[in-house]
């Protein structure tokens, strides 16, 4: 009888205990456990839909070569300094100048953008923050290209409106125009001797410092804005000429 | 003489008693069973959700693998390319507008020495000759007259051989 009375209380505080010790923990626990389900989940359909997009944006790029080549031709993916002396002395020839100069200066690193490892960037699933856009930003590499050129106003006017056509990146960032007083002697120049010296910045981004971005609107726009390539193709007309090297090897490297 | 209690209330209200505690005893067992599937039933949940969870993060370093891998890159690079060129190709370089507005503003009969773009100053210095003061006054008027300009300093003037006024104008570019 004495059981029998102990025993409904002794139950009551199980009861108690059970639902705050267990029960009521564990259900706050499913349900942050739920919420980390649904996270995961929805990550795991982001990162699903951005790979079917991404599949497409790259069918897109298959199919957009002749834009693909375009942009790489206005901001290449090496120095290409080469075509640069080649371009620029053919416009300059073109255009009734001699060159007497053209030097370039070594590359430096734009340093408002930094170079991030593309095996560190994004998001993995097991933490981390995403990494921002501006982390993302690709490194563009800048120089200097100085060219000296002699000739009347007229012609130097042309290089200059042909080369700020070209259709490789580039801006003047000093052009300095004087009278050529070494051809005939001081005061006995025409306004057809004059000297040009330019310094022309020119850059490129390398590919492997094109990172990837897993928050990168692209990704989950609906494909690219060729829009800018477009722009490139309409307003410069000047054309980048490629170059090949042509036969090569000799006997002796001293000797033409 | 044995005392004998012949009500019948006690033995009803015994029975009445044991029948409500019978009541309540069921109703407490029935609420532990009940909490303890409960909590069977959460603990099995948790382990599931975790289960799930944790297939979907695979799933998501698989997906994750294959979208820093592969082409993406190539992707990527050619948005960030169409990023770059699109912010250089609205960028304004004045070295290329600098002669036509030179040109435009020079008074005739005045004339150039020199001219010297400097994209970081932002400006262009020039050194001319006019054939008096009065010219080079017009001169300084029109550079201050034009759209291009925001400025222009004199800067040291004397008078040649020929009697002619040398000068240098800096000019600040809007």
């Amino acid at each position: 009888m004495k059981l029998k009375i102990l025993l409904a209380p002794i139950l009551i505080v199980l009861i108690i205990i059970m639902a705050v010790w267990f029960v009521i923990p564990g259900f706050q626990d499913l349900n942050n456990k739920k919420a980390d389900l649904e996270k995961a989940n929805a990550k795991l359909a982001d990162i699903q839909n951005k790979n079917s997009k991404a599949d497409r944006l790259m069918q897109s790029l298959d199919s957009n070569n002749d834009k693909l080549n375009t942009l790489l031709t206005y901001i290449p993916n090496q120095e290409k300094e080469e075509e640069i002396i080649s371009n620029l002395n053919s416009l300059a020839s073109a255009a009734g100048l001699s060159v007497f100069s053209m030097s370039i200066a070594p590359v430096e690193i734009a340093a408002n953008v930094p170079a991030v490892d593309a095996s560190t960037a994004g998001v993995p699933a097991d933490g981390g923050e995403a990494m921002s856009a501006e982390a993302a930003k690709p490194t563009i590499s800048n120089f200097k290209v100085s060219l000296g050129v002699a000739g009347s106003y007229e012609n130097i006017k042309s290089l200059i409106i042909k080369i700020a056509s070209l259709r490789r990146f580039n801006n003047i960032a000093g052009l300095e125009i004087s009278k050529d007083t070494s051809a005939k002697g001081a005061g006995q120049t025409s306004s057809n001797d004059l000297q040009a010296n330019m310094s022309l910045n020119f850059n490129y981004i390398a590919r492997n410092n094109s990172v990837i971005n897993i928050d990168d609107t692209v990704f989950s726009g609906d494909g690219f804005d060729m829009s800018v390539v477009d722009d490139i193709q309409s307003k410069m007309n000047t054309i980048v000429n490629g170059l090949t090297v042509g036969a090569t090897g000799v006997a002796n490297p001293f000797v033409k | 003489m044995v005392n004998i209690n012949l009500a019948a209330t006690s033995y009803e209200n015994d029975k009445r008693s044991s029948s409500y505690y019978n009541q309540g005893m069921f109703v407490i067992v029935a609420i532990l069973v009940i909490l303890a599937g409960a909590y069977l039933w959460i603990y099995f949940s948790v382990n599931s959700t975790v289960a799930k969870t944790a297939a979907a993060n695979n799933q998501y370093d698989a997906e994750y693998k294959k979208f820093i891998g592969g082409n993406n890159k190539n992707v990527m690079d050619f948005q960030n390319r169409l990023t770059v060129a699109k912010e250089l190709l609205n960028q304004k370089n004045s070295g290329y507008g600098s002669l036509p507005a030179i040109e435009t503003a020079m008074v005739q009969g005045v004339y150039l020495n020199s001219l010297a773009f400097d994209q970081l100053k932002n400006s262009i210095a020039t050194e001319g000759i006019a054939d008096n003061f009065d010219m080079m006054a017009k001169q300084v008027l029109s550079f201050k007259q034009s759209a291009f300009f925001s400025g222009v300093t004199t800067g040291k003037t004397s008078l040649d051989k020929d009697g002619k006024v040398n000068f240098v104008l800096n000019l600040s570019i809007k």
